[in-house]
């Protein structure tokens, strides 16, 4: 085992394994984090507020709804549910990912549960479906490299965004950053004809359903995509 | 209510979400077991998707296109060699060549 493990706790190579790959994603998020901050520079709300919701929220598309409709004077249960619906999809990462952390203290999940965005789903689900044999402990430092990089990385470029507003350079574009990164962590997933069925069925909604607002499309298009999955049927 | 404050209250609830059924003890219902696996496919595929689509900033056909053609090189290149760099990077840049042909065309 080339791996070190301090006091059993933490196994460095799988925790910086994680943070490399969020890394990477994080890459792929710089032109929506700093516009993102910069929308909330623009709003009339106070910006460090506004840029508060990346470390209370945690949660791109939903802090993006939630500025816009405080903004335009929405009521606080409306902002809210509007959110809430949208992150509703969160319900099912933590069920999917439940039975890798098993071997996990229940606090540990507790912390867990905090950092788990779309992209550190899509990061821990890719890892933990390749290699379900791995230790707790490899899981467990993966996952919180990747959870506290991704965070790292959204905190400070949506602070970046507030602070550089308009002068933000559109130097290079990198917005298929991320989509691709996501296909690349799809990939190894697509080993049975069930996962096929699911991925294209999710997608192909997401694709129909292009002008619904964001959270609703995504929503339906999960929705589908496991659907699709089950009446598949096969999992071998 | 605070701007502040319901910003919060989305944070707990946001947290509610990612943690119930995360940290519950008892197993999950057998029809929701059997569902699980087609979770992680679903939720990678729909979140790619929604990116190829809007690649560009908003919903246009040559943008999407473009951003196809990248999706499958990234895919090519990754059936050859199943790292993460490498078809990254060749995705990337048959994105920019493409969006660059596909837009000086119209």
């Amino acid at each position: 085992m080339t791996s070190i493990a301090v006091g059993r706790r933490i196994d460095r190579e799988a925790l910086s394994q994680g943070a490399g790959v969020a890394l990477s994603l994080a890459l792929g998020y710089v032109p929506f984090a700093l516009a993102l901050g910069a929308t909330f520079a623009a709003t009339d709300l106070d910006p460090l507020v506004a840029w508060s919701s990346s470390w209370l929220v945690f949660a791109g598309a939903a802090q993006a709804t939630a500025v816009s409709l405080l903004d335009a004077g929405a009521a606080p249960t409306v902002v809210v549910l509007s959110c809430l619906v949208m992150n509703a999809r969160h319900l099912l990462y933590g069920a999917s990912l439940r039975p890798h952390m098993d071997p996990w203290s229940r606090r540990t999940r507790a912390a867990g549960a905090y950092f788990l965005t779309d992209a550190v789903y899509a990061i821990a689900a890719a890892r933990f479906e390749e290699g379900p044999g791995a230790e707790a402990i490899s899981h467990r430092s993966f996952y919180f490299g990747a959870g506290l990089t991704a965070w790292v990385s959204w905190v400070a470029l949506t602070g970046a965004g507030v602070t550089l507003a308009d002068s933000v350079p559109a130097v290079l574009r990198l917005d298929l950053a991320a989509p691709l990164t996501f296909v690349l962590l799809l990939l190894p997933l697509l080993s049975t004809r069930a996962a096929k069925v699911s991925a294209v069925a999710a997608g192909s909604t997401v694709a129909v359903g292009a002008t619904l607002p964001m959270g609703i499309g995504l929503l339906a298009g999960i929705a589908a995509g496991v659907a699709a999955g089950s009446l598949t049927g096969d999992t071998t | 209510m605070s701007d502040l404050a319901v910003l919060a209250v989305i944070g707990a609830g946001t947290y509610l979400l990612r943690s119930l059924l995360l940290i519950r003890t008892a197993a999950l219902p057998g029809a929701l077991q059997r569902r699980l696996p087609f979770v992680g496919p679903s939720v990678l595929a729909a979140i790619a998707a929604q990116g190829i689509v809007a690649a560009g900033g908003g919903v246009e056909v040559e943008a999407s296109a473009a951003a196809v053609l990248a999706v499958a090189a990234t895919a090519a290149v990754w059936t050859r060699r199943k790292t993460f760099g490498v078809p990254l990077v060749a995705g990337m840049a048959i994105w920019w060549v493409a969006a660059a042909v596909l837009s000086s065309r119209s």
